[in-house]
């Protein structure tokens, strides 16, 4: 029977895994993406386009932070997806990403934060932890995945 | 002298489902399940992530999917480009297990299925696989 001053990295251990909406059209930038984040141990759910994050939403499944290309095929792009979230979920931070330079405006909030493309997947991991700790979602330490 | 026991790294899979839902839940429990699991929704997502020279064990695709191509098309498409890579084709409409049959191992799967009949196709293609690399 587990002690009632838990260790703290138990604590840590035992916790829930921080959940990551990566919402990419393309597929060879979507899936080393997810598949990185999944290396440092976070629960990554994918969608293809804005539709896609919207039925993830729907169907009740708990996000703690989004990944979200700007220019994405469909009647909704990234900014449109980050409005939609901003209206739902006023505290869910959102990280947009985009191959040219964005203006946050018109309901896409501070809550949101921008990442170029091309990044490295290390900056793009210290981007989302430290929205994370922001928002009071991560409290571990993620190390970087060994090399392979 | 005995060859030494070679244990094969897990599978990879590439599941291609337009539905998001049912993506989530097969890819979940196929990583659950060991396997590396890559998520698409289009033929185009499969011979992207092929053409690109990802290792892909197995092709797990939804009869009906975005784009012009259908599962069927892409599993000749993948049958005559890469035939190292095994095709589980999924699908809603029971007669497609006629046409399916010489394209994927054992006919489509019909919806819904149990995910655990997917890890079970997998794994005898797997052993399939090993078995006919030994003969």
């Amino acid at each position: 029977m587990a002690s009632s001053r838990a260790d703290p990295s138990v604590a840590r251990d035992n916790a829930r895994a921080a959940i990551v909406l990566v919402v990419e059209d393309e597929i060879l930038i979507r899936a080393p993406v997810a598949e990185y984040l999944r290396r440092l141990r976070y629960t990554v759910v994918e969608a293809a386009d804005a539709a896609e994050a919207i039925a993830v939403f729907v169907s009740g499944e708990l996000i703690d932070v989004v990944i979200c290309d700007v220019d994405m095929p469909g009647t909704m792009d990234g900014l449109g997806l980050a409005r939609w979230i901003n209206r739902h979920h006023a505290a869910l931070p959102v990280l947009l990403t985009s191959g040219r330079r964005i203006a946050l405006s018109g309901g896409v909030t501070t809550a949101n934060s921008f990442i170029a493309k091309p990044y490295r997947l290390a900056e793009l991991a210290k981007r989302l932890k430290s929205m994370l700790i922001s928002t009071g979602s991560a409290t571990d330490d993620r190390s970087e995945p060994e090399p392979c | 002298m005995s060859k030494a026991l070679i244990v094969p790294p897990p599978s990879t899979i590439l599941v291609v489902e337009p539905d998001i839902l049912v993506r989530m839940v097969i890819a979940s429990y196929l990583r659950d399940c060991g396997y590396t699991v890559f998520e698409g929704v289009s033929a185009a997502d499969v011979m992207a992530v092929l053409g690109s020279g990802k290792k892909i064990d197995v092709v797990l695709a939804e009869v009906q999917l975005c784009g012009e191509v259908d599962g069927f098309r892409l599993a000749r498409c993948v049958r005559e480009q890469y035939p190292d890579v095994d095709v589980i084709l999924t699908t809603g409409a029971r007669r497609a297990a006629d046409k399916a049959s010489d394209l994927c191992e054992d006919g489509p799967l019909e919806k819904p299925y149990h995910p655990q009949e997917i890890a079970r196709r997998i794994n005898l293609l797997r052993e399939r696989r090993r078995t006919a690399a030994q003969a």
